[in-house]
């Protein structure tokens, strides 16, 4: 290999994405899912960066130049999220709404670049026609344009387009170690492990990118590196999801300790977010606490008090890998990713890539590239930002999807979301067996040519991961009547064995559970005891499945990598 | 005590306020039973199970013992033999072995009639209709129960099998509980069989019975219907929740409900324990001004699925930024005004009191609200305290799912129903 890529959050895969185009030899490595961390827990919005605005607009431009490009070569993956920024009565707030206007009136020369749209300033009045149920005593409010995304399917269109370029995918598999030459410091290969099967391996190559977000400071150890080689500072924070659309507009809203958080309708469901606290705990398991829900149900309780009778139906959580020295100055930090070169700690030819932002991940991954292209003499720029990813390059109906296939229109529209043009690989399945059409998660919903379409061809090991590319068993009923199909599909299409299958939807269902528990309701509590005895009287609680036949476990694969699943 | 019977009060209809009303009426008393719509009962599954089934296969797997049937206690039987649509093994007969729709293969101390037993089949092949339908995935689930090590020691083995067995337009897509109330007409039953039988003689398969989806239908057990002509067990497969078996159950019920004499009232609203002189329990109802008085009353209300039990945590409760006043985090669908702290139901969970719980979320949710093994999730551990025999105060007894620390299964709510409508009857002023 020329480059092994460590992690597949979106700038991994981004970084697989460019490099493959630009011709160079490339394998990525995940130790857990793609999106597993930052990338699939994130906000899910492509900022266009207006808080820069007031000490770097170049900043500003940037963003939301390159918000542009993503809209461009993915036009499928967006949705606009208008937002709303009610102003309340008081001392000094006549002055900081019109500020607030001259904020927005500079941020509005460069929605353009975005397609966004110029801000709005609306009375009080207009205010509650548009969310009657906002709270307090209002002298307006500000509206602008924000573009929201789904990061779990950013980050897979990249690897499969990434992938049909060549790159080799490892999902599943640690990158236990680097190996250096004693004297000149370059890596030679890295070893790895899968994690479900135990199996490990080496591969050698002649560049390593670290691209682990918060994990990065343990992977450079890996190398030999110190820690702080590739320090970050890890900011974890969370989410709360409730059932539905709870508002046409996205809300801003401040916390107890000032700080700006918001509720936000997102795909079918509103979203409320976000925390920022130091995390020092397993990251591969990081989950939110009933103090962080509260204090963001608290927030928003205080301009849209129904938050608090709305009901809850899961929580998620991730940790931002933040530039060490980002927030301790920001006027004089002009950007939040840096590439760090590990040629001065002895080891050229190792970078890792340090912070960024969902929306920034492709200058990020142009900028990695573009030192791998001195190193590698390429000689070819990136075209990341004129080549469409897979789904982007045209659009299809999603109601002419319908008709021709059957399935209904909401089906049609989601499966259209998440996968664009090759929504119609789905429909090739469908009309090859129509069976295929049943729709498995009804809360999306799900159906099961998707399901199969997504085990064969974005890699998916688990339960879990096919969760994280289709949203089956994220809605209402939390996998009660889905997870164990799924688990059934996923073990018949990857030749493992049913109970295999079994245990991982009974995994999938409890980790769900735990990170719904926290922020339940009444409503929800009364859901989650049916849910209980649903899964007991059918599945059954322990994972040991006993006697079940364990060979089969084994994929045939061995070592090879496991996407070695048949992407077309 | 007087020559009249005791007038006792059951509140909620689900299984164990159905055993309460029993087993007061079989100790003389006259019965008014209060409901409030579907509980737990009419969700559950169509497995009966004394103790959660996957910690009985976990013993018997460590002990190497077999899965067999323990004693039942006679009221229970009666009780059962009254509803008439379960089978519940013998002592010592081989436990009920039902396939689940999950692809898994489980014990159950009895069940639905209309749910196929495995362990009565001897060794064999079982055929699998295939059927277009979502949920019905025919060559996935043989291959799952397949894998099952019970089904493999028996010679058991499940084959898919090419089957038309919908008739009209859009049964593809309707429910189960739909497909399985098409069922309850017999001529369609006897359609179903002409079927199967066609479809069973197309291959060259002698199978020894036939597993179908939850669809034998809604108003009673149909597999026995089949079962005549096909001349082999035929049954459904469990479906953990949305099948017909909860259906079949509340139709059984109320038979035999009509078959006795009970008073029916509406949702009781609150239940005063202070006014009366010999400290009877005043009634009032939803929808009704008036008051009734009773020797005694049974709480069956059910648990949080059943809505007996209510989770209201402070912070759902509070509109603007504080909370005003403390309530409890849990509370029950009816005010209890009791006479003395001692007297008033309290929450318990884990053995423990349950008292004002400050925070919203409860103490550590995340880890102890759903079961692991060998332990009770705490959204079902949660209940109100009561002795063995029900009592919770004088002239006031609970039963099934509202009771903490039971096991949420069909029998522990039938046995505790039994007990506390028997203590009701009797001793309900010790
Ligand atoms: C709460 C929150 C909200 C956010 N909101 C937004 C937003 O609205 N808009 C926006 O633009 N950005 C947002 N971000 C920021 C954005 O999500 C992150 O900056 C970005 O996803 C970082 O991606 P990454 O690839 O660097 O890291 P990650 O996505 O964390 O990926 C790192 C990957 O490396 C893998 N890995 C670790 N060690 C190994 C190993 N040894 N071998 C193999 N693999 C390994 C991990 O499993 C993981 O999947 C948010 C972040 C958070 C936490
Ligand atoms: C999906 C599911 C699957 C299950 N599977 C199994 C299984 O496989 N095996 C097994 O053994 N058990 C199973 N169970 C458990 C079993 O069904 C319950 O333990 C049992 O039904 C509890 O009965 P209950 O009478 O205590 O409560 P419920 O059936 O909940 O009855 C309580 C009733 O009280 C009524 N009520 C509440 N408040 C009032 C009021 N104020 N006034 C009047 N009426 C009121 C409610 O409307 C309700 O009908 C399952 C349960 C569910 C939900």
């Amino acid at each position: 290999m020329d480059v092994v890529v460590i992690g597949g959050g979106v700038n991994g895969v981004g970084v697989a994405r460019d490099a493959a185009m630009r011709g160079l030899k490339v394998a990525l490595f995940e130790r857990n899912d793609i999106a597993f961390g930052a990338s699939g827990n994130s906000s899910g919005m492509i900022h266009g960066g207006a808080r820069y605005l007031t000490y770097d607009p170049h900043v500003t431009e940037s963003s939301c130049r390159d918000s542009g490009n993503i809209q461009a070569i993915a036009p499928h993956l967006l949705f606009r999220i208008p937002f709303l920024m009610p102003v309340r009565a008081g001392m000094g707030k006549k002055v900081y709404f019109h500020l607030l206007d001259a904020f927005f009136e500079t941020y509005d020369r460069y929605q353009p670049l975005k397609r966004g749209k110029p801000h709005a300033v609306l009375s009080a009045d207009e205010v509650r026609r548009l969310e009657p149920t906002l709270a307090g005593d209002l002298i307006g409010a500000m509206s602008w344009d924000e573009w929201g995304i789904d990061g779990a399917r950013l980050c897979i269109a990249n690897l499969k387009d990434a992938e049909e370029r060549g790159a080799k995918v490892y999902v599943g598999y640690t990158v236990e170690a680097i190996e250096r030459r004693p004297v000149s410091g370059e890596p030679v290969a890295v070893r790895f492990r899968d994690r479900y099967t135990g199996q490990s391996g080496r591969l050698t190559t002649t560049a390593v990118v670290n691209a682990t977000g918060a994990w990065s400071p343990i992977t450079v150890s890996l190398a030999g590196l110190r820690p702080v080689h590739a320090r970050v500072r890890p900011g974890k924070g969370i989410h709360v999801v409730y059932d539905r659309r709870l508002s046409n507009y996205a809300v801003s809203a401040t916390a107890i300790d000032g700080r700006q958080i918001f509720l936000e309708p997102w795909q079918n469901m509103t979203i409320v977010g976000t925390t920022d606290d130091d995390y020092y705990g397993d990251l591969d398991d990081v989950r939110a606490t009933s103090e962080e829900v509260r204090y963001l149900v608290q927030g928003v309780a205080r301009v849209l008090p129904e938050i608090r009778t709305a009901r809850v139906i899961g929580t998620y959580a991730g940790v931002r890998p933040t530039l060490h020295a980002f927030g301790k100055n920001e006027d004089a930090l002009s950007r939040d990713h840096q590439v760090i070169d590990h040629a001065p700690h002895g080891a050229p030819n190792v970078y890792s890539m340090i912070g960024g932002k969902l929306a920034s991940y492709r200058m990020f991954a142009e900028e990695m590239v573009d030192i791998l292209s001195m190193r590698f003499d390429l000689g070819v720029h990136g075209s990341t930002h004129i080549t469409p990813l897979p789904g982007g390059d045209r659009t299809v109906d999603a109601f002419d999807f319908a008709t021709r296939t059957g399935v209904d229109a909401v089906t049609a529209r989601r499966i259209v979301y998440r996968h664009g043009s090759r929504a119609e690989r789905i429909e090739e399945r469908m009309l090859r067996n129509p069976r295929e059409k049943m729709v498995v998660c009804a809360c999306e919903p799900v159906t099961e040519a998707e399901i199969r379409y997504v085990i064969d061809h974005e890699a998916p090991r688990t339960v879990a991961g096919v969760a994280r590319r289709t949203r089956l068993g994220l809605g209402a009923c939390g996998g009660m009547r889905c997870a164990a199909r799924c688990g059934q599909i996923l073990a018949h299409e990857r030749g493992l064995s049913p109970g295999e299958g079994l245990k991982q939807a009974v995994r999938f269902l409890v980790r769900q559970a735990r990170t719904r528990a926290v922020g339940l309701g009444p409503d929800q509590a009364r859901q989650e005891a049916l849910a209980i005895a649903a899964v007991r009287a059918e599945l059954g609680l322990f994972e040991d499945r006993g006697e079940q036949d364990t060979d089969a476990n084994v994929p045939s694969s061995g070592g090879a990598p496991i996407s070695g699943m048949r992407w077309t | 005590m007087n020559s009249k019977p005791p007038h006792v009060l059951v509140v909620g209809d689900g299984i164990a306020g159905t055993a309460a009303v029993f087993a007061a009426l079989e100790a003389g008393a006259q019965v008014t039973l209060s409901a409030a719509g579907a509980g737990a009962t009419a969700l559950s599954s169509g497995a009966v199970d004394d103790v959660a089934w996957d910690e009985v296969l976990h013993a018997a797997r460590t002990s190497g013992a077999e899965l067999r049937a323990k004693a039942l206690d006679p009221r229970v039987v009666a009780f059962s033999k009254a509803l008439g649509i379960w089978r519940l093994p013998d002592l010592n007969e081989p436990l009920a072995l039902l396939a689940t729709t999950a692809g898994v293969v489980r014990p159950a101390r009895g069940h639905d009639r209309a749910l196929l037993d495995l362990s009565t089949i001897g060794s064999g092949q079982v055929a699998v209709p295939k059927v277009d339908r979502a949920g019905w995935e025919s060559p996935l689930l043989a291959s799952a129960w397949n894998t099952d090590g019970e089904m493999r020691r028996r010679g058991i083995s499940f084959v898919s099998v090419d089957a038309a067995l919908l008739r009209f337009e859009g049964e593809d897509r309707i429910s189960d509980a739909d497909l399985a109330a098409r069922h309850d007409d017999p001529a369609r039953i006897s359609w179903l069989a002409a079927r199967l039988h066609e479809a069973l003689h197309r291959t060259t398969l002698r199978p020894a019975a036939v597993l179908l989806g939850p669809w034998l239908g809604l108003s009673s057990p149909r597999a026995l219907e089949l079962e005549k002509v096909l001349g082999i067990p035929c049954g459904e497969a469990l479906m953990g929740v949305g099948g017909p078996a909860g259906m079949r159950l509340v139709r059984a019920r109320d038979r035999w409900l009509q078959s006795v004499s009970v008073g029916r009232k509406g949702r009781t609203a609150e239940l005063d324990l202070t006014r009366d002189d010999r400290g009877r329990p005043i009634v009032r109802f939803d929808g009704e001004d008036g008051e009734h008085t009773f020797d005694s009353v049974v709480l069956a209300v059910g648990g949080l699925t059943g809505g007996g039990i209510v989770y209201d945590p402070l912070d759902a409760q509070a509109t603007t930024d504080m909370p005003d006043r403390y309530r409890p985090t849990f509370h029950l669908s009816v005010d209890i005004q009791a006479n003395s702290e001692a007297e008033q139901p309290y929450f318990a969970a884990a053995g423990v009191r349950i008292g004002v719980v400050g925070s919203m979320f409860g103490p550590a949710l995340d880890l102890s609200a759903w079961p692991s093994p060998g332990r009770l999730g705490r959204l079902e551990q949660i209940g109100i305290a009561c002795n063995a025999e029900g009592r919770v105060a004088p002239h006031l007894a609970a039963a099934g799912n509202v009771v903490a620390d039971r096991a949420r299964t069909m029998l522990s709510a039938v046995m505790s129903g039994l007990k506390a409508g028997k203590w009701a009857a009797t001793e309900f002023e010790a």
